[in-house]
């Protein structure tokens, strides 16, 4: 009975280090990235590195400023968010309030699928479309801010859909039946009640697009151009924190290698942030529909 | 909601027009998905290129009852006439102008003294030998086989009957017809700015239908069209590749056939290049698209050489399944000892909250940055270099959470009532989850895995700096590896081949497209309940 139980305990013990696993993945990823990226702000001030636009880390006198390449990766997400959250909306209120059965199950197997097609399929399929169809109608080479954004917003559009749609259900049937009882069309319900009543969620559901979009790599390194230089424009070449990681990696030593971890810091940062946002928004929505939303 | 409004019907009907743009904008989403499906598949398995070219696209695997043959392992699949002359012309040294490869080039040629060795010399320069200088002479044919079938890098040229059954080497076709003109066309042609003469003019030249140069852009010149004299091999070789000539004028034989070519102002016909080159009559380019199946059934079984450029993918599929399988091996066991003790074991609590909290962030990390950190740990710290067992250590991190949130959803899902049954009967609590709990929460764990799986096999940016890029078949977990994935993007970033990029592409959707549709088979099978856990990854 004593071995039994000493057996039981074993196991437990071996169930909760798995389940501690993922922490101390965190954990790691955290300490190695920051104690390999730090040391690069011996040598270079973090202004330089965040304020300046010179990357020149091969040059003479060598310059690591990552600024064109944080407001490109901004300016990319951005421009795909604002493609992506009309038509994520929209689909999410039509999966949860006006597709029949047959519709609804179509739609849900595409938003799988395009959430499952790997990033560099995304990138080649900008290539030979996206890209020209830019080049041809805006000028310019194709690979740009705006081939990227697009790329970008339909690889985050399941993603939105997904939560709108989670968020939607989730409000309390009272709200709505109230609503349709006091007259307003079902329309205004979803605009004017059901909307704002999973509001949160649906930050939360673009928060989550963006942390995506940010750290996307492989489709915007294809599409973007990747010129080192401050986005001109729609049809300008675009370098994000993501591809100056990947571009440089395959041949950069000592400070040059360091400075890319310091990027890869830099974009760790802005995803924790973007993360720990959705755990709190979503933390509030659940909240706000507690006891009403049994999905 | 007390905004006065013009009616009910003018409420109504913007109502209207509001979800017929919603009904719009989600069937939009089918329409891109079809896009990017229909898109890619096609590419992948059409192709269609301009090629522009001195000779013709019809190839002949025995000119003249010769076989051009070289090593087995030679990433050739045709040669075209000019090439094979500077070959025997040190012309190149070695293969990188070829096909890329660092191979030095070993020319073979049988002894002139012998018959066949006369006849080789006659095919390749005419009356007038010019043998270069890195030229071998063997004395026989399999003394000239045994050399190729021993060397990388060699090249001979045999009878043909010499090579039947032989094992090592292979035999390449040849392409060598031409558009030979006389002088005065391409010399003026030139001056006209002609590039080359496209497919579809070609075929109206060749079927009698020009006049004169002008209309193809030439000089005023009129037109001399030749029909290759009957019964030569050229008139053979032309018939066999759908290149046939009318309306032109006939010549009794070969001779009188060159002739007319040297000395009849604005005379064009069909030639061989090495009768071109012995003749000193210029020729004109060949412009045309060449199109045909890019997936072929020998895509995906041959090994590929070159970086992928030549051969198939054979080893990089094997690569992309022994990935997935250690993946798998390694993170479904931790996956669900997690769930478990997510579900069975842990108390609400700080705890449990740091455990999620963990697991959230872990999904939020983008692949770059596990791709940074795999190279810093397992490829440096832990010594694993770049190789199979570095990548998939990363990949199994990356795919973690997915796995746990869907076991934990499926373990929830498990009646109370089967687990107090058991523990009623006597068993233990560990019992119980081992034999009663995960059993029964199975199909949900296994769409958990797969949707991890699925995730996994088209990661690109966490791969690259983790397993390497050798794509030759892996033959251990330290052994750099390419799949899948990445063999796309480096087709594309070395700009080895689009149309291989595509068709590795068409591969992999179909990969994904196979676990996407199995784990919604076994989602389906799981009723409603569990459906929604598995949905929300």
């Amino acid at each position: 009975m004593k071995h039994r139980k000493l057996f039981e305990r074993t196991a437990e013990g071996l169930l909760f280090a798995c389940a501690a696993l993922s922490v101390l993945a965190v954990i790691l990823i955290t300490v190695f990235l920051f104690q390999r990226g730090l040391s690069l702000f011996q040598k270079v001030s973090v202004l330089e590195f965040l304020g300046s636009t010179r990357w020149e880390p091969t040059a003479k006198v060598p310059g690591y400023g990552i600024l064109s390449f944080i407001v490109g990766s901004f300016y990319v997400t951005g421009l795909a968010l604002a493609f992506a959250v009309p038509i994520g909306l929209a689909v999410g209120i039509f999966l949860a309030e006006l597709a029949e059965k047959r519709s609804s199950r179509i739609i849900h197997s595409t938003v799988e699928l395009l959430a499952g097609i790997p990033s560099v399929i995304y990138g080649l399929f900008g290539i030979a479309l996206i890209s020209t169809i830019t080049r041809s109608l805006f000028g310019g080479s194709g690979y740009s801010v705006l081939s990227a954004s697009i790329v970008l917003a339909i690889m985050t559009l399941p993603t939105i859909i997904s939560v709108t749609e989670v968020s939607l259900r989730a409000v309390p049937r009272e709200l709505k039946e109230g609503s349709l009882a006091l007259g307003a069309t079902h329309w205004q319900t979803i605009v004017r009640v059901l909307v704002p009543a999973a509001r949160s969620g649906i930050i939360a559901g673009v928060i989550l697009g963006m942390g995506r979009a940010i750290g996307e790599t492989m489709a915007v390194l294809m599409v973007g151009g990747n010129a080192p230089l401050m986005p001109k424009g729609l049809t300008g070449m675009v370098r994000t924190l993501t591809m100056n990681i990947i571009t440089d990696m395959s041949y950069a030593t000592g400070d040059h290698l360091t400075s890319l971890f310091a990027t890869g810091i830099v974009l760790f940062v802005f995803i924790l942030v973007l993360n720990l946002t959705v755990q709190v928004a979503l933390k509030r929505s659940m909240a706000a529909t507690e006891g009403g939303g049994g999905a | 909601m007390h905004k006065p409004t013009s009616g009910h019907a003018s409420r109504l009907r913007s109502q209207a027009i509001a979800f017929a743009i919603v009904r719009g904008l989600s069937f939009l989403t089918i329409g891109i998905l079809a896009l990017i499906l229909i898109f890619i598949v096609y590419r992948g398995l059409r192709y269609e290129n301009v090629v522009r070219s001195t000779v013709l696209s019809n190839s002949e695997a025995a000119p003249d009852g010769l076989a051009i043959v070289v090593n087995e392992g030679t990433p050739l699949d045709r040669i075209e006439f000019p090439v094979l002359y500077g070959m025997y012309t040190d012309e190149y040294l070695n293969w990188s102008k070829i096909t890329a490869d660092k191979e030095d080039l070993v020319p073979i040629a049988l002894d002139s003294s012998t018959a066949d060795g006369a006849k080789v010399s006659r095919f390749l320069f005419g009356s007038t030998p010019q043998w270069g200088g890195l030229v071998e002479t063997a004395p026989d044919a399999a003394r000239a086989i045994e050399r190729v079938r021993s060397t990388l890098g060699a090249v001979a040229v045999l009878p043909a009957e010499d090579l039947a059954g032989q094992k090592g080497v292979k035999v390449i076709p040849l392409r060598r017809v031409v558009i030979a003109a006389n002088s005065e066309v391409t010399a003026l042609v030139e001056n006209r700015g002609i590039e080359d003469l496209s497919d579809p003019a070609l075929r109206l030249l060749m079927a009698g239908k020009i006049a004169n140069w002008k209309e193809l852009g030439g000089p005023d010149l009129a037109v001399h069209l030749l029909e290759p004299p009957a019964g030569t091999e050229l008139q053979r070789v032309l018939s066999d590749g759908g290149h046939s000539v009318s309306g032109g004028a006939r010549e009794k034989d070969m001779a009188a056939y060159l002739a007319a070519l040297g000395d009849q102002s604005g005379s064009v016909g069909y030639l061989f290049a090495g009768d071109a080159k012995a003749e000193e009559l210029p020729t004109l380019m060949w412009s045309g698209t060449e199109s045909g199946w890019n997936l072929s059934l020998s895509y995906l079984l041959e090994s590929p050489g070159l970086s992928g450029k030549v051969g198939g993918i054979s080893t990089i599929i094997a690569n992309t399944f022994l990935m997935l399988i250690l993946t798998g091996l390694m993170a479904a066991p931790i996956g669900v000892a997690a769930a478990v003790y997510l579900v069975e074991y842990a108390r609400q609590g700080i705890m449990i909250r740091i455990l999620r909290l963990g697991t959230e962030t872990l999904a939020g990390i983008p692949s770059i940055i596990f791709g940074l950190f795999g190279f810093l740990f397992f490829v440096n710290i832990l010594h694993f270099g770049f190789g199979l067992l570095s990548g998939c250590l990363t990949l199994t991190l990356m795919i973690l959470p997915t796995i746990v949130r869907t076991s934990e959803e499926a373990m929830k899902a498990v009646p109370a009532g089967l687990r107090e049954g058991s523990l009623a009967l006597g068993a233990t609590k560990l019992q119980t989850i081992v034999r009663v709990a995960i059993p029964a929460a199975a199909p949900g764990i296994l769409t958990g895995l797969i949707l991890g799986i699925g995730r996994a096999v088209g990661e690109t940016a966490a791969l690259l700096f983790t397993m390497g890029s050798d794509y030759k078949l892996a033959k251990g977990l330290f052994s750099s590896a390419r799949v899948l994935s990445s063999h796309i993007y480096l087709l594309f970033a070395e700009g080895i081949s689009f149309d291989r990029a595509f068709s590795t592409a068409t591969v992999l959707i179909l990969v994904v497209v196979a676990f996407n549709f199995s784990a919604k088979r076994l989602i389906g099978k799981m009723g409603g309940g569990r459906e929604k856990g598995a949905k929300t990854r």
